[in-house]
């Protein structure tokens, strides 16, 4: 952002009356990346440089040029690439449409009825304040921003809420970013990002949607992050179908969702199977609740913390989970009815998603699969007040011994098979008796017809809106930031156990 | 993720989800919605304007007529030639949400069946608004079926408009040739 583009956008924080009281959030996001470390696949998340703290990067040149495929730009931006709504362009819309790669667009506060669609690469859309800049779909509309086959896109510090799909969604891009984003009461997911790689989301909220809060799927390697983001009374609070490869769930919180993380595979969309999915310091509770929006996979999952549902080699540690009607964390089958394709065999569990998605589907196909969940590690995790285990696995094509999961130095009262780190330890060989007190998943189809059936989401009763969510720091100011460098790195190994909330 | 079921051969009948109706669980109510759109296309010109549609070159002027060459000749204008049903059958699934494969090769007169193998509701949209075949939303839910005859080559592209635009995202093409002999 040019010094004259700093001024314009002062002005405007002046101007506005939400806005000087909104912005001065905590900086936390920079708080929480830190230089990558390089001590295996667990340890590290693989990923760029955080850029330096918003205030000095706003006396500096925007770094990103347009791309190759704009001609001639035709933007109607100021000199400066921002775009100011409703000032300069009536609608976000109108803004996008009028904006070339690299631009930003600047949202005052209030409430825009709009179904935004981005097409243009590298754009940055910014509310100018998170609780302020509200994309209201009204239960019409569909999307809150859409984002198809557009690469590098941020959207940043707004609120998406009452869409009958998605608040935010990204489909078929190579760079994306969303961060302080409010998605409330939307129809399908909060922040959705399919088909897409190289992203992060980090700082956000999702409440009120029957299927995730937050999804990445469809995608090996994702090479993505999701950082410091909370979902409460959704389906799922993460699910994320197909997806995995450099992919992290970090430093989050999930609560009162029907299901905490439930990472999973399944044919009914590319890139099978799920595997490879790290997911450490998050806290996770009381994914029990009974009077949300659901579709039928969160109500069968209800109760259950973190659950990987045919998931493969994915590690789960230094989760503090507690409070849940049947796992703490859980590795279970999927059974897969009506699929799209025979399952891959191990060797093709390595295959890139670009590679996969063009193989033919088997001559073939099974009525039913069976997922069954390989090679998952779990371990340091801090799990308590599971109804059921705290740690449970089961196998039903497969009997649980032969599929390889490990369990080491946990903290926890129960365990399904009884024994469980003795019997498949990660640093040695395990012994016992897996039939005892083996994990019961069967019983959990019976159950499913006496669960509290899903509540529709536009009347379903939501906790407000949390009035303490940062803004993003600067948001007037900072400089455009295309998601052309994220994730930004992490250091994973330097994640501990998070405390316990208070109160 | 959308209605997947956890386990258990021994309850695959017992359990129930968006994605129960497999392909052959289509119920009637669909078919039945699907049935007119189906019929009216078997009996009846090809659409109105498919986008690519080869063009037939425009015949050439008569010698000897008496029609001045620079005055509009009203000349019929050759329609694209439409092939009767062939009794073959293009499958395409609807997955999440991706059409696969997204582009397939017809001969005129084969008929394409789009399966909704996802579990989230799509719907098949022509590209072009002036074509009338696609099913919407309502009929195209997860395990619902929909069928096409194209009997006119040219290549139709078509979008599912919740997961695309008509040219990024969730969409596909049929390409109609036609028939070798």
């Amino acid at each position: 952002m040019t010094r004259s583009g700093i001024m314009r956008a002062a002005g405007l924080l002046l101007a506005g009356t939400l806005v000087v009281a909104a912005c001065g959030g905590d900086d936390s996001s920079s708080d929480t990346t830190t230089a990558a470390t390089d001590d295996g696949a667990a340890e590290t998340t693989v990923g760029t440089e955080a850029p330096a703290s918003t205030e000095s990067a706003a006396t500096t040149e925007a770094t990103t040029a347009p791309t190759e495929a704009t001609d001639a730009p035709t933007t109607t931006a100021g000199a400066d690439g921002i775009i100011v709504v409703p000032t300069d362009a009536g609608t976000i819309q109108e803004a996008v449409d009028r904006a070339v790669p690299g631009d930003l667009i600047l949202i005052e506060p209030g409430t825009y009825n709009e179904a935004v669609n981005v097409t243009t690469d590298e754009l940055t859309i910014r509310g100018l304040d998170r609780a302020g800049v509200v994309l209201d779909g009204e239960f019409e509309l569909d999307n809150g921003v859409r984002v198809l086959g557009a690469n590098g896109v941020t959207v940043e510090n707004l609120t998406t809420q009452n869409y009958t799909n998605n608040g935010v969604f990204w489909t078929g891009v190579t760079g994306y970013r969303g961060s302080y984003i409010t998605a409330y009461r939307n129809g399908d997911y909060g922040i959705y990002a399919f088909d897409s790689v190289q992203g992060q989301l980090d700082n956000s909220y999702a409440a009120g949607s029957p299927d995730a809060g937050f999804y990445i799927g469809q995608c090996f390697p994702c090479d993505a992050l999701i950082d410091e983001v909370h979902a409460e009374h959704n389906g799922l609070g993460y699910s994320g179908t197909d997806s995995g490869g450099n992919l992290a769930i970090v430093n989050s919180t999930f609560n009162n969702n029907r299901a905490g993380v439930v990472p999973n595979s399944g044919s009914y969309e590319l890139c099978y199977p799920q595997r490879q999915t790290t997911i450490i310091g998050n806290l996770v509770y009381s994914n029990n609740q009974p009077d949300t929006p659901a579709i039928d996979v969160a109500i069968l999952a209800m109760g259950n913390g973190i659950l990987a549902p045919g998931g493969v080699a994915n590690t789960i540690e230094r989760n503090r989970v507690w409070d849940h009607d049947k796992t703490g964390i859980g590795l279970v089958p999927f059974l897969e009815e009506g699929p799209n394709d025979d399952l891959p065999t191990q060797d093709e569990w390595d295959i890139p998603c670009e590679d996969q998605r063009n193989q033919p589907i088997a001559d073939e196909i099974p009525d039913v699969l069976l997922w069954e969940p390989y090679d998952n590690s779990v371990v340091d995790n801090v799990v308590s007040d599971s109804r059921e285990a705290d740690l449970g696995v089961a196998g039903v094509s497969v009997p649980a011994e032969d599929l390889r999961n490990c369990w080491s130095a946990n903290t926890f009262g129960t365990s399904a098979p009884v024994g469980i780190e003795t019997l498949a330890p990660c640093d040695g060989t395990g012994s016992g008796n897996w039939d005892d007190g083996a994990l019961n998943v069967l019983a959990w189809l019976d159950e499913v017809a006496t669960r509290p059936p899903s509540v529709d989401y536009e009347i379903a009763e939501l906790p407000p809106i949390p009035s303490d969510l940062p803004n993003m720091p600067d948001a007037a100011t900072a400089p455009a930031q295309p998601a052309t460098d994220v994730p930004y790195s992490i250091d994973l190994a330097s994640i501990e156990v998070p405390a316990e909330p208070a109160g | 993720m959308r209605a997947p079921i956890l386990v258990a051969a021994a309850a695959v009948v017992a359990v129930s989800s968006c994605g129960a109706d497999g392909p052959d669980g289509t119920t009637a109510a669909q078919l039945d919605a699907a049935a007119p759109l189906v019929s009216a296309v078997l009996g009846q010109a090809p659409p109105t304007t498919p986008p690519t549609v080869p063009s037939t070159p425009a015949p050439p002027s008569t010698v000897g007529d008496d029609v001045s060459s620079e005055e509009p000749v009203d000349e019929p204008v050759d329609e694209p030639q439409a092939f009767a049903p062939n009794g073959e059958t293009v499958e395409v699934r609807a997955l999440d949400n991706t059409f696969r494969p997204e582009t397939v090769q017809i001969e005129a007169g084969t008929e394409v069946l789009w399966i909704n193998g996802g579990r989230n509701e799509h719907n098949v949209i022509p590209v072009n608004d002036d074509e009338t075949w696609g099913v919407d939303l309502d009929g195209f839910q997860p395990g619902d079926e929909y069928t096409f005859v194209f009997d006119t080559p040219g290549t139709y592209r078509y979008y599912c408009t919740i997961h695309a635009t008509k040219d990024a995202g969730m969409i596909g093409a049929v390409d109609v040739v036609a028939p070798a002999s």
